[in-house]
């Protein structure tokens, strides 16, 4: 079952051409790991999936039932002081549909849920604010599960969190994505870690360079060319 | 002090005024969380000089001050929300382009026909005065709908708050949000610019903001806590007023600024990391 479907996606900045026919799928349950080097445009395709970049050529299409996306950016309110719990930002996905006093069983069931899986429990009534990164970053996934556990769209949740918080969020993803068979389309720039976890890999510099199964990914030249550079 | 509320509310003015503010106190504390945070705490300071400007005009037309405000200031508010998302202009130098324009409009109006009289004065300052009844259920009316639509759409308000990318890529319409927040303020300012004075409403907004994000970990608490310290506040504040005889806007005011100190007192004492 096709999740997402992307034709000939084009983006253009002021003459430069960031993303150039880009076309691939993603499928119910996959782990889809999006690489490139920077300034490659994966940003960019992510921004316009979620409809924050709104000037792109070509079509790209969800499946009827999904009604939302579960995503992360890459820059998140880290820095600033908001008053907020933890539970008010995960109950937040649901602000879609969401009028007060009308929460369905089943977003309360899918709440409960992400916490459990999430070992949240602990930090639901601390302070978003007093958080740690890699504890901020598990509370934004869980909000983008609630908002969708049918696709969640990660723009460099790890990225500058310390190996033991990455590698936990890690097992997060992992986990919602083998019990729930929730589809992950996730950038990531730590290479080594991203193709053990991703069955499937979408590797674009500006345009299209692989998008195949990661087995097949790990034998390209592209693939060897990405980690000299990465390390 | 018993003898001397009890003689307060003798007075029929004083009921319309106190009812009144009440309705405006609690509308302007709730929607000023979410101003305060999305950093558009200038912006009730900027339409306040909208306001001055329309009552200028409206003292010029011999119009009703309210019924001409209410509509140009959502309007400006329309305005300053557009000029600072889509052109090169900052939020806060939109905010001074328009505020800034209104009040000079208003002030040459005002010079080459009446002068600064009283009833201009109290616009500028406030006056509990001139509370009509029928500016009294005029703001009933419209608090009883800011305060309903903000609770059925509280979640939806967290979400514009806390972070418009998330709520955007969830398929919410971000900018009516942001439009019904402004226009909102603009519906608040308009109502308190009566009684609080043109120069004084957007503390209103601000302040009791400010001081429960000094205590308070959740949004909800700070919006709650907001809502009582507002209501304190206002209610202080007018009996101060009437007691007195102080302005009843800058007494309201200075009892907010100064609960607001108390606070910060507080926070230091406990070490918190709010703001």
């Amino acid at each position: 079952m096709t999740i997402l479907n992307v034709n000939n996606l084009s983006v253009k900045f002021d003459n430069a051409q960031v993303l150039k026919d880009i076309t691939f799928n993603l499928s119910k349950g996959q782990y889809l790991a999006v690489v490139g080097p920077n300034g490659a445009g994966k940003s960019t395709l992510v921004k316009t999936l979620v409809h924050e970049n709104k000037r792109y050529d070509g079509s790209f299409s969800f499946d009827k039932t999904i009604k939302t996306t579960g995503y992360v950016a890459q820059q998140n309110n880290d820095g600033s002081y908001f008053p907020a719990t933890a539970k008010e930002v995960i109950i937040s996905g649901l602000c879609r549909h969401h009028l007060l006093p009308f929460v369905s069983k089943a977003d309360k069931a899918r709440i409960n849920t992400v916490i459990e899986e999430l070992e949240l429990e602990d930090l639901l009534d601390k302070g978003y604010f007093n958080l740690s990164g890699g504890q901020k970053r598990a509370v934004l996934i869980a909000r983008a599960f609630v908002a969708s556990d049918r696709l969640l769209i990660l723009d460099e949740p790890t990225a500058g969190l310390d190996v033991t918080s990455q590698s936990r969020l890690y097992n997060s993803i992992r986990k919602l994505n083998d019990k729930y068979s929730t589809s992950i389309l996730m950038i990531s720039h730590d290479l080594e870690r991203i193709i053990k976890e991703a069955d499937s890999v979408l590797c674009i510099e500006h345009e299209l360079k692989f998008f195949g199964k990661t087995e097949d990914f790990i034998k390209t030249d592209t693939f060897k060319s990405l980690m000299e550079h990465h390390v | 002090m018993i003898d001397s509320i009890i003689q307060m509310f003798s007075y029929s003015f004083m009921v319309r005024a106190f009812i009144t503010g009440l309705f405006i106190s609690a509308c302007a504390s709730i929607i000023g969380v979410s101003l305060v945070l999305k950093h558009y705490s200038m912006m009730g300071d900027g339409l306040s000089h909208v306001g001055f400007g329309t009552l200028a005009l409206a003292v010029v037309l011999n119009q009703s001050p309210l019924y001409l405000s209410l509509p140009v200031v959502m309007i400006c508010a329309f305005l300053l929300l557009s000029l600072s998302k889509r052109s090169k202009v900052q939020a806060d130098a939109a905010i001074a382009l328009i505020s800034t324009s209104a009040l000079a409009l208003g002030v040459m109006l005002l010079s080459v026909t009446t002068g600064m009289n009283t009833d201009v004065c109290n616009y500028l300052f406030g006056s509990i005065l001139g509370m009509k009844v029928s500016d009294m259920y005029v703001t009933i009316f419209l608090c009883s709908v800011i305060i309903v639509l903000y609770i059925l759409f509280y979640p939806k308000i967290f979400a514009i708050t806390f972070d418009e990318t998330f709520a955007k890529a969830s398929g919410l319409k971000v900018k009516y949000y942001n439009l019904a927040l402004a226009l909102m303020s603009a519906v608040i300012i308009t109502l308190g610019m009566r009684m609080m004075g043109a120069l004084l409403i957007s503390n209103l907004i601000v302040i009791p903001a400010l001081t429960a994000m000094r205590v308070c970990r959740s949004f909800k608490n700070v919006v709650l806590y907001s809502l009582a310290i507002s209501l304190f506040c206002f209610a202080a504040g007018l009996y101060v007023s009437y007691e007195f005889s102080t302005p009843t806007g800058a007494s309201i005011v200075l009892i907010n600024v100064a609960l607001f100190l108390v606070h910060v007192v507080i926070e230091k004492m406990r070490g918190s990391n709010a703001i």
